[in-house]
């Protein structure tokens, strides 16, 4: 197991530059009806190197079109996003990915399924491509699982190779659309504390769409909160609390004050979800 | 060793047995008489004609399965081109489907006659049938197989770079290879009927024109023998695509057991509780 970097608290994003911005950005898209309906509202949010951000939000605010948007994957219909400086037209190119299922490919073992991203990359040899799978699966506790296949993994292992896929070609950008909410309390913790210490490692900027309040205030730098329907942005609340973090919610006072306030942010919002469909 | 022999009876013995049995009851059953004025011949009589005319069926079984194969791997390659130029496609698709559906119901075996009438009596106008009635749904699994793809894996591979032939090799095709496969093994089996049926509107040679003639020289014993030969052609061509299921498509197989076996303990499971 590879010791996890300590960073210090001064050494936090807000010294690193931009590498995201989106400006007016909004995605809208007709109905079956003929109306057209808004996915999002006007989003504006600027993100930065090696910053871990949360989206949090009612379901059907837009947080996940607003993910696809930024990775390229859906075009906003209007406003500008850019990458690196650049206006994004397509998938971003340095890009992870991790849904809420694993989306492993079944014809492929554990191992080819890390290293498609390489090789559909055309990055380093097959031999490269294998090690790199390796040491990554040992990383995070599936060493000796290179040769099996995904059906025979249990669903949190099997989104930790998701997870290894989504990092082996150490992305800038890492998108996880509620990457973790499908799996049970204890293989969540687990798979938080993999995350964090990944990405302490190769410091991707991560945007973490989930509805969990606790995990996005015990994982993020940065949480935005998403209400209304079309979903906007109404608060945008940064974390300082030194890392690893290690889920420590349960322990740590700071963070559940955090998560009170995340909480009382997102409640407003979701009365006014509640009184709109009624 | 025990056990061995145990597990072997367990998975093959009672079906064994099961056809045992219809054979008794069917060699009972030549004996009643109204069963008998029919001219039914018993599983022994039926024996006999096979192992005694089997130099005729072997050679007649030869070209029918010659036919079939042909026609059957013509509709493969066919069915498979024409499904990935329909999925590269998809206004084309839009445009050709009602005339592929249309084709698709119209009863094969019913232009039969027509295709005698314009090829003569040879191997072609069979190969034509055979081909006709397994493109369909080769062509039909095939499309479908290939639109199979989800919308997260896609996203993943486009968030890959993943595209033209690289996405339709590591993507489309692994994911439509069970559909393609299991349109291949409706589609031999149907082969065996057109190729069958060609030959009864006009052949000089084939198990189709066997058992046509043994009709007509009331020969029921070798009729039988020729259906089952036709039988085994068929078992065999089944066969065949179950072997490329096992190496192409591994992956499925093993994964449809595995959800099998979890079925039947959460069966098992329930049961118990």
């Amino acid at each position: 197991m590879l010791e996890p970097v300590i960073v210090p608290e001064s050494s936090l994003p807000a010294e690193q530059g931009v590498i995201l911005t989106i400006r007016d950005v909004a995605r809208s898209f007709r109905a079956r009806s003929g109306e057209t309906v808004s996915a999002t509202g006007k989003i504006n949010l600027e993100l930065l190197a090696g910053e871990f951000v949360a989206i949090v939000g009612a379901s059907g605010c837009g947080k996940t079109t607003l993910l696809k948007m930024i990775g390229g994957l859906v075009s906003p219909s209007s406003g500008e996003i850019r990458y690196k400086g650049q206006i994004v037209k397509g998938p971003v190119n340095d890009l992870g990915i991790v849904f809420q299922r694993p989306v492993l490919l079944d014809w492929l073992t554990i191992s080819r399924n890390i290293a498609l991203q390489l090789k559909m990359r055309r990055l380093s040899t097959p031999a490269q491509r294998r090690m790199l799978a390796s040491s990554l699966l040992e990383s995070v506790g599936l060493a000796g699982y290179e040769n099996r296949y995904p059906w025979e993994l249990s669903g949190g292992q099997q989104q930790r190779v998701s997870l290894c896929r989504a990092l082996i070609h150490k992305p800038a950008l890492l998108l996880m659309d509620e990457p973790f909410g499908a799996l049970d309390a204890l293989t969540r913790e687990q798979l938080q504390n993999d995350l964090e210490r990944l990405w302490m490692e190769q410091r991707p900027t991560v945007l973490f769409v989930t509805h969990d309040v606790g995990e996005a205030v015990t994982l993020s730098d940065r949480v935005i909160v998403m209400s209304g329907r079309p979903g906007v942005i109404t608060e945008d609340i940064s974390i300082a609390v030194h890392r690893p973090r290690r889920s420590g919610l349960l322990e740590n006072s700071t963070l559940q004050a955090y998560a009170r306030k995340v909480r009382a942010k997102l409640a407003p919002g979701s009365d006014q979800d509640e009184r709109a469909i009624k | 060793m025990l056990r061995r022999a145990r597990a072997l009876w367990n998975s093959n013995g009672r079906s064994l047995g099961a056809v045992l049995v219809i054979l008794l009851l069917w060699e009972l059953a030549c004996r009643l008489p109204p069963i008998q004025s029919l001219g039914l011949p018993s599983p022994e009589a039926t024996a006999n004609g096979l192992i005694a005319r089997w130099q005729i069926l072997v050679s007649h079984g030869a070209i029918t399965g010659y036919e079939t194969l042909v026609g059957f791997l013509v509709a493969l390659a066919g069915g498979l081109s024409g499904a990935v130029v329909l999925s590269l496609s998809p206004r084309l698709a839009a445009a050709l489907w009602p005339t592929i559906l249309f084709l698709q119901i119209m009863p094969k075996v019913a232009i039969a006659p027509l295709l005698l009438l314009w090829l003569g009596f040879g191997l072609l106008p069979k190969v034509i049938i055979a081909f006709l009635i397994s493109f369909f749904p080769i062509l039909a699994n095939a499309y479908a197989g290939l639109q199979s793809v989800d919308e997260e894996t896609n996203e993943l591979a486009r968030s890959m770079h993943a595209a033209g032939v690289r996405y339709f090799l590591y993507f489309t095709l692994p994911q439509a290879l069970p559909r393609i496969l299991s349109g291949a093994r409706i589609a031999i089996t149907f082969a065996v009927v057109g190729a069958v049926v060609a030959e009864f509107i006009g052949a000089d040679k084939g198990l189709g024109y066997l058992v046509i003639l043994s009709a007509r020289n009331l020969d029921m014993g070798l009729m039988l023998a020729a259906i089952f030969t036709l039988t085994c052609l068929g078992v065999g061509l089944y066969g065949l695509v179950s072997l490329a299921e096992h190496y192409l498509i591994p992956w499925h197989i093993s994964r449809r057991r595995a959800e099998m076996r979890d079925l039947s303990e959460t069966r098992a499971t329930a049961g118990g509780l």
